[in-house]
């Protein structure tokens, strides 16, 4: 009840600004004057066109950053705003009840309805907005794309905004948001190291399974199913999605557990560093 | 009702914060506690109440040990400075999800804790919205709104205009008469005069009885 409607609300607005943000500054329509789902998947992710994957060199990587700008704003809001609920909580309502576990699922599960919701509707808004700009039509591959994409940054978004919130409890919130979106600056950034040993492919499958934000270029997987492989025509080798689906899930669901601890161990919450002694 | 600290001590991040403290506290009466910024009188609310463990000693409250047979207070009402509500939700609504938490009192009960601080429960501005005030109201209405055995108040008028203080200051003393035990931290030497039993001063961790016939080893 309390924050999951304002949580909803900012998802949406959220959501649809940076879909049409998205469309508007990325979606151009292919040779052919059209843009299909599957296309629009990729370009969420980096790519420029239908068989022009992101190229890890720094003007792209800057691109990726910036396709990436409505999920960083996401993680700011929510990393803010679960940590403000653990301030609250840590006095007013674990001075109700022990069951502090059972307040932090809600929480959590709160953050990821909220994560789902938002790339859900990023992505149905861009679709959307493109559609609107240009002749848009939806394949089959892009669909299974689609809910690809949705999965990886569902799990990649609670993760990341749930880390700030754990990470504020001891750093303050300006040094958590310092600490979790430059990490992923930084390992975008490293992207660079995948053109500078393009021929040594042994290195480069094990720098993608590495590079945590290599997981979400869908422009750079492999897949099993046919139609995938031949839609997406990765650039690499040894990047596939049943992976990035595991790297991503044990992510968030090993930031659910440190979560889960921090809240237990409440001595750490009452010593939080912007509300003073 | 008996609110026994023996010999407790808290140490963080080197500093020691609480040290050797021991304190024998009854219900029905008003205990102050003074001190400057940062002497911890507001850790040793948070150890009191169970919110913050001690590195070394025993609270006991009726017999049963903290953190043992009860990880806080059973029966506890805290306000802490500084530390808000939720801000997208309503007076009521805030003081509504608290109280669900243990169901012990239902809408009636809130409303009249709303009006008891001189809060208007139909208010349908939100908490953010709120003047200091009326936040620090708010605070105060959810601490004694389950009629709770243990009140822990730390600077409770503060932000309050005149006619805020006395409706606090009368709520406090309505609620010792209820029989609560009451730990009042304040700056406020009108309210340490006027409303306490028992005064404490606490100074880099440790405590000194200065008026009053408290128990102190």
């Amino acid at each position: 009840m309390r924050t999951i409607s304002s949580r909803i609300t900012v998802s949406a607005v959220t959501g649809i600004s940076g879909g049409i943000y998205l469309a508007v500054m990325y979606m151009q329509p292919t040779v052919l004057g059209n843009i299909g789902l599957s296309d629009l998947v990729m370009r969420l992710s980096g790519s420029r066109a239908p068989g022009f994957p992101l190229t890890p060199v720094i003007s792209e990587l800057l691109s990726l950053t910036l396709v990436l700008v409505p999920c960083y704003v996401f993680q700011i809001y929510m990393g803010i705003e679960v940590y403000r609920s653990f301030c609250t909580a840590s006095i007013y309502v674990f001075s109700r009840t022990p069951r502090r576990i059972r307040w932090y699922l809600g929480e959590i599960t709160s953050l990821a309805g909220a994560a789902l919701l938002f790339q859900v509707i990023l992505v149905v808004s861009a679709s959307a907005a493109a559609a609107l700009m240009h002749p848009f039509y939806i394949d089959t591959a892009g669909v299974v794309l689609a809910v690809y994409h949705i999965i990886l940054y569902t799990f990649w978004l609670f993760a990341m905004s749930l880390i700030i919130n754990l990470l504020a409890v001891y750093l303050g919130s300006n040094a958590a948001f310092f600490v979790v979106c430059g990490a992923q600056l930084v390992f975008t950034s490293f992207l660079i190291f995948i053109n500078m040993f393009e021929e040594n492919r042994p290195f480069v499958t094990r720098f993608l399974n590495l590079n945590p934000m290599a997981h979400l270029v869908i422009g750079w997987h492999s897949s099993v199913v046919p139609m995938l492989d031949k839609t997406v025509q990765a650039p690499y080798e040894g990047l596939y999605f049943a992976v990035s689906f595991l790297v991503t899930a044990g992510t968030a669901l090993a930031a659910a557990v440190a979560g889960a601890f921090i809240v237990k161990h409440h001595d750490f919450l009452t010593a939080d560093p912007e509300g003073g002694v | 009702m008996k609110l026994i600290a023996e010999n407790i001590s808290k140490t963080i991040r080197g500093k020691k914060i609480l040290s050797e403290i021991s304190l024998e506290l009854e219900g029905g009466k008003i205990y102050g506690f003074t001190g400057p910024n940062g002497s911890g009188k507001t850790m040793l609310f948070r150890a009191l109440s169970g919110l913050m463990s001690v590195d070394s000693g025993i609270i006991r409250w009726n017999g049963g040990v903290l953190r043992r047979d009860f990880s806080v207070l059973p029966s506890l009402g805290i306000i802490l400075e500084n530390v808000s509500l939720y801000p997208n939700l309503t007076g009521f609504q805030n003081l509504k999800y608290l109280a669900d938490i243990k169901g012990k009192i239902h809408n009636k009960e809130i409303r009249e804790a709303l009006k008891r601080v001189g809060l208007d429960p139909d208010d349908r501005r939100t908490y953010r919205k709120y003047s200091l005030g009326m936040k620090q109201r708010l605070a105060i209405a959810q601490a004694v709104m389950e009629k709770p055995d243990v009140i822990m108040l730390d600077e409770p008028t503060n932000g309050l205009d005149d006619e805020g203080v006395e409706i606090v200051r009368r709520l406090i003393l309505e609620e010792k008469e209820r029989g609560a035990l009451i730990l009042l931290a304040s700056h406020n030497s009108s309210d340490i005069s006027l409303l306490t039993d028992i005064v404490y001063r606490i100074n880099n961790g440790t405590l000194r009885e200065v008026k009053g016939k408290g128990e102190i080893r």
